[in-house]
């Protein structure tokens, strides 16, 4: 039962850094998708895509991750976290820069016209 | 280090043969990626369809609209099929060792997710292409418009 413990602790960290970025970056995203006409017919897909991509780097790292032996020291359990934690961190990352990437091409392409 | 899931804590009472749990577990893999592909195709449907119903260009978007789906659906059963249990060993061998069974699920649930977030990353790229037609098309009927 410690390693089913374990592992939804790791699960319940996902979760919760997954919830802090979308909060962060959801804001401020809204309002560049707003910018104009031309532009905002495509605000709620990119904002959902986002989500998405945000609960598949979760569900990427929860999944990958089988639950640790039962005869572990504590230290051992928090490296073990530590290092599944490590892939959702780098997945949510990848994810933001390329989006955010994507998202700069957007309106570079469609934020100089005027409404 | 030896791996330990939660597939394992459901299947491993002795209620089923490793040969059953490797049924199960795959085509569950496969069944469970086209519900994932699928539900994601369902909550952008209504967002896709405000971007691609535009009076110009009507064709593209009456495309886009149909190669969405079946985009995130190929990506999905591209990432169950890149993963190989027959890595130099026979079959008798992958179906001894249940935690292997249990590693190449979970490999694949992880392909799966991967291969569907590359290929939503990619459409939203493609869709700048669209939004650049569009507006160009708009702007267009506009000056018409005005002259």
């Amino acid at each position: 039962m410690v390693g089913l413990m374990v592992w939804l602790v790791l699960a319940a960290l996902t979760v919760v850094v997954c919830v802090a970025v979308i909060s962060a970056v959801r804001g401020p995203m809204r309002e560049l998708l707003e910018a104009n006409a031309y532009i905002s017919p495509a605000r709620s897909f990119y904002l959902r895509v986002f989500t998405v991509l945000v609960v598949l780097a979760a569900l990427a790292t929860i999944s990958d991750a089988g639950a640790p032996e039962a005869d572990k020291a504590f230290m051992e359990y928090v490296w073990w976290i530590a290092g599944a934690l490590q892939r959702a961190l780098f997945l949510l990352s990848m994810w933001l820069i390329i989006y955010a990437a994507i998202l700069a091409v957007l309106f570079v392409v469609l934020g100089r016209y005027h409404d | 280090m030896q791996r330990f899931s939660l597939f394992y804590l459901w299947f491993s009472a002795g209620i089923m043969t490793n040969e059953q749990y490797l049924y199960i577990s795959y085509f569950g893999a496969a069944a469970g990626g086209i519900v994932l592909a699928a539900l994601t195709a369902i909550i952008l449907a209504r967002p896709h369809r405000r971007i691609t119903e535009a009076p110009a260009p009507i064709k593209l978007g009456k495309f886009l609209r149909r190669a969405f789906p079946s985009w995130l659906l190929l990506a999905v059963l591209l990432g169950f099929i890149s993963v190989s249990y027959m890595e130099c060993r026979t079959y008798a061998e992958v179906v001894a060792d249940r935690y292997y069974l249990i590693d190449k699920t979970q490999q694949q649930v992880y392909r799966m997710s991967i291969c569907l977030a590359v290929a939503l990353m990619s459409y939203t790229a493609v869709l700048i292409l669209f939004l650049w037609a569009r507006a160009r098309a708009q702007r267009h009927h506009n000056e018409m418009q005005n002259k």
